[in-house]
């Protein structure tokens, strides 16, 4: 279950930071252009944490479930980024840190017996 | 879909006879020739590919829907009716041949 | 006549999607609630909540199910498993239906008939339409691909619009963006699952390999496809029958895993063989090994040898598409999925139907138009409607009532058709959306209420008490499709603004004064 949380939060996270580095919805969320520093940071981070969630669910059950598991979780993430987004923006940025933030807290301090 | 493009299906729609037989053409050229340029193609993969005969018969029919969506892909690019439908004709007829010709070849363990 | 690829295309996507959209989402539903057919089979067998623990006696199963199918020359058996603690049995006799029924897995009694949650597998495969409906769905699937790849040519900003969806009811833009938002961002999924929908019966579909390969002898290309060879009749009867048991244990300890089905071939013959095909739910592939036993002394044989490599190249697209892999959560996953393709297609006809409003409006309710306008309502609508009526009928029928199993298949379809006839009927002067939303939200809200009523024993309270997660979990899936059937429900009473547009399933209106003021800048292109 904390596997599965983790691999949603962290891909979901990748996507609000990919969509916050296209100047477009940037403006959107915060009414200002982003500065080309802090978009290219956002997209960095963005794929970062969508390979990190990949080598994850490789290591946690192997290339073939793993890649099912990471692909569906990826979608899913990116379905709810987008719904939720224009809705309640503020909160649908706050997920994004806060899953983010707990997903990486859980898997540096309780790391699953699974997984190392 | 994009907005020039749903504007030139507005313009389109207006059904006319004509423009539901086209419709209706390339629907079954898509479907039925379509099929019959995936099906002289697995027979022909069959054939050809460098496997074992099951591996070659399971691999073919894997690849021969990948076959059967490109070429439906192409029916409705072609600029007109005969271009969508004689390619498909040519094109599964000399497979089919070719396969039937070599076909003892296609039964090699 | 069409200028450029992309209009071509786009002509493509708007008829092969048109001709199949309402076939679509109604395989697209199925198999969505099929991820859970062992689960939904356990819920709708009220007889196997109450089972004491113990080990399963195949034996048994095997005795009744001879004994129902006294001509069949192999049988099938799948052991109890974490998803459905019956023992399923199956066998064919020539020129009579095939058996599948649910055993007791303690001593093999028959377990009162059902069309269980096997009802929309077989509707997501063949829609109940039998061989023809295999071929109708592949139709279907190849149209779907086509669909999908043109739809991804056609969206010429696919990258640009990639987080863009604008909610903002009425007319065509929110419809279209949700369309696009649940393509573009399922379209993996989507096209795994068209792609691998049509391949799983390809042998069916792509005769050509096995007419050239084989001669068309299919029988001996299956015999290829799975490495084992049948055993050679000796014509006199088995001097005994070997314990299933402690065939099962065996197999189970050799394989360090689960076994999916125990094969008994030749049952009237002392060539009477028996074989143990491993589940192996920890690949995508599923099992490939298959351990053969001497059916009268019990004793091991040996072991097949496993499939060739492009049948386990097949096996893993098929079983990406059957989900029998990972777990629980998994299946949570495909059934998500499987859910934004229903509000794909759903969103689809609706476009669908926008684009041409003008026409429908010159055109009067009682024109093509009108009847297609009709349709969508009693489909889309409807089916849900129709799937939650089955589990009830599942509960109200009485258990002892003979043909019930046909009965529950019936009472779908009748459904079915009433909510049509109401869309039809209500179209004009009424709101036959929100009526049929609300019908599916009460009924879904009131399942488990009726469930505790006619068995106490398996009511939401009592399982969660027993810690029974698959029976608390869909009586508890149902309240939270209940609360989104009533949201769709609430948000189609509410009156149109122009006569032309539908502002079905759009947001309220306060949330969508909030979302415009924290987001200023939409684009519209």
């Amino acid at each position: 279950m904390t596997m599965w949380l983790s691999l949603l939060a962290l891909n979901y996270l990748s996507w609000a930071c990919l969509c916050l580095a296209v100047a477009r919805h940037y403006r959107q969320h915060f009414g200002v252009d982003p500065s080309p520093v802090r978009s290219r940071v956002l997209r960095i981070i963005g794929w970062l944490t969508t390979l990190l969630a990949y080598a994850i669910s490789v290591r946690w059950r192997d290339w073939d479930i793993g890649s099912v598991d990471w692909c569906a979780s990826w979608m899913l993430a990116a379905i709810a980024w987008v719904l939720l987004q224009p809705y309640r923006p503020r909160f649908a940025r706050w997920l994004a840190f806060v899953g983010g933030a707990a997903s990486l807290f859980a898997l540096i301090f309780y790391p699953s017996p699974t997984l190392f | 879909m994009s907005e020039t493009s749903s504007g030139h299906l507005k313009r389109r729609t207006a059904v006319t006879p004509i423009y539901r037989l086209a419709v209706a053409s390339r629907i079954i050229a898509a479907l039925v020739g379509g099929y019959l340029v995936a099906y002289a193609s697995a027979a022909l993969l069959t054939v050809v590919l460098p496997m074992s005969r099951i591996n070659r018969v399971v691999t073919a029919s894997l690849l021969s829907f990948v076959v059967w969506t490109v070429v439906a892909i192409g029916v409705f690019a072609a600029r007109n009716a005969w271009r969508s439908w004689w390619p498909l004709l040519a094109g599964g007829g000399v497979m089919l041949v070719l396969a039937f010709v070599f076909r003892n070849y296609g039964m090699r363990p | 006549m069409r200028n450029t690829f992309r209009q071509s295309m786009a002509w493509l996507h708007t008829w092969a999607g048109l001709i199949v959209s309402w076939v679509l989402f109604a395989i697209f539903l199925g198999g969505t609630l099929a991820c859970f057919d062992k689960e939904l089979d356990y819920w709708m067998r009220p007889a196997l909540h109450q089972l004491k623990p113990g080990p399963p006696s195949m034996d048994a199963a095997a005795k009744t199910l001879r004994g129902m199918a006294p001509n069949a020359e192999t049988l099938y058996l799948r052991p109890p498993s974490d998803r459905d603690p019956s023992i399923r049995g199956f066998a064919f006799e020539p020129g009579k239906p095939y058996i599948d029924v649910a055993l007791n897995p303690r001593d093999g009694a028959l377990i009162p008939p059902t069309v269980g949650g096997n009802f929309f597998f077989v509707l997501h495969y063949n829609l109940q339409a039998g061989t023809l409906g295999i071929y109708l769905v592949g139709l279907a699937g190849m149209l779907m691909l086509l669909a999908l790849i043109s739809g991804v040519i056609i969206h010429r900003r696919v990258f640009k619009d990639f987080f863009v969806f604008r909610p903002r009811p009425g007319g065509q833009r929110a419809w279209l963006d949700g369309h696009n938002l649940t393509g573009v961002l399922g379209l993996p999924f989507h096209l795994m699952i068209a792609y691998t929908g049509v391949i799983i019966m390809m042998s069916s579909y792509m005769t050509a390999g096995v007419q050239i390969g084989y001669r068309g002898d299919m029988a001996r290309y299956y015999e290829a496809l799975s490495g084992t060879s049948h055993p050679v009749e000796q014509h006199r009867p088995p001097r005994r029958v070997a314990s299933l048991d402690k065939i099962l244990g065996d197999a189970v300890q050799r394989l360090g895993g689960a076994v999916e089905y125990l094969e008994i071939e030749h049952i009237h013959d002392a060539s009477i063989t028996i074989s143990a095909l491993s589940a192996g739910n920890d690949e995508v592939a599923g099992g490939r090994r298959n351990l053969i036993y001497d059916g009268t002394e019990g004793s091991f044989r040996g072991e097949s040898e496993g499939p060739p490599t492009a049948y386990r190249t097949y096996q893993f697209l098929s079983g990406l598409h059957r989900v029998q892999f990972g777990g629980a959560a998994i299946r949570w996953l495909y059934f998500l999925l499987g859910a934004t393709g229903c509000v794909m297609l759903a969103t689809a006809a609706q476009v669908w139907i926008e684009k041409r409003t003008r026409q429908v409006e010159a055109a009067g309710l009682r024109s093509g138009y009108g009847l297609v306008r009709a349709l969508n309502v009693g489909v889309i609508a409807g089916m849900p409607l129709a799937s939650v009526s089955l589990l009830w009928a599942n509960r109200l029928l009485p258990y002892e009532l003979a043909g019930r199993a046909g009965m529950e298949a019936q009472s779908f379809c009748a459904i079915w058709l009433l909510a049509t006839i109401w869309g039809v009927l209500r179209l004009r002067h009424g709101k036959p959306w929100r009526d049929l939303f609300g019908t599916t939200a009460a009924l879904l809200f009131a399942l488990p209420l009726m469930n505790a009523l006619t068995q106490p024993h398996s009511s939401l309270l009592a399982s969660i008490a027993a810690r029974d997660w698959v029976l608390a979990g869909i009586d508890a899936t149902a309240l939270a499709f209940g609360l989104g059937f009533a949201w769709l429900a609430w948000t189609s009473t509410r009156p149109r603004q122009l006569a032309s547009r539908d502002p079905r399933m759009a947001p309220p209106r306060s949330s969508v004064a909030r979302s415009e003021a924290a987001l200023p800048a939409v684009e519209t292109p």
